[in-house]
């Protein structure tokens, strides 16, 4: 071991956005509102358009694209109306953030050449190793 | 083991650790890999990224005169 890095998960790449959200078996269309709380409504620059009262959108600031959902999306608990959000994207968009990480990194193996091996860890997380031999 | 490159995913909290390296070598290897996922919060360098990159030297003669 050399050194060890904690991060912070910024949606940066579109594809990598798009990859990821096909995964989950959803679509990621362009421009458009994202429904959120008491039917009000905000623009985004990209959305996934979701069953159920809300959507998540993600809006460009700068190099980075921030999340546009509304706060219950974030809560610990499902309170019904964030339901389908959960069910899609998972608990807090936490199943969106992992595939779009991993999108990154096997573009990165891809770009590196190196080898891109997968588990999943007893405590929920996933361990990805690139390897260069 | 060839130089391997860990990454923990748990959520939007990424943990990026870098193993088989000696040195600073790690640094330029996960730079790319750091930047693309994230603003990096925190960074802890483990004992071997104080090692120096050991270089073989090659034998000397033992001159007498």
């Amino acid at each position: 071991m050399s050194h060890i890095a904690q991060i912070a998960s910024e949606i940066r790449n579109l594809i990598a956005l798009e990859r990821a959200v096909a995964a989950l078996g959803l679509t990621l269309a362009g421009q458009g509102k994202v429904r959120s709380y008491g039917g009000s409504t905000q623009n985004a620059d990209r959305v996934i358009h979701l069953p159920g009262p809300y959507d998540v959108g993600f809006a460009q600031n700068g190099e980075t694209y921030n999340v546009i959902a509304d706060g219950e999306c974030f809560y610990d608990h499902d309170n019904g109306r964030n339901a389908e959000v959960r069910k899609a994207l998972g608990p807090k968009c936490d199943h969106l953030f992992e595939e779009y990480n991993v999108a990154i990194l096997e573009e990165q193996a891809a770009l590196n050449g190196q080898t891109l091996t997968k588990s999943r860890l007893s405590d929920g997380s996933l361990e990805v190793l690139l390897e260069t031999y | 083991m060839g130089q391997q490159i860990r990454v923990l995913l748990k959520g939007q909290k990424i943990t990026v650790e870098g193993v088989g390296f000696v040195g600073a070598a790690c640094d330029k290897a996960m730079a790319a890999i750091e930047t693309a996922l994230g603003t990096v919060k925190k960074r802890e360098n483990k004992a071997e990224y104080f090692n120096e990159v050991e270089t073989e030297h090659a034998p000397q003669e033992r001159v007498s005169g």
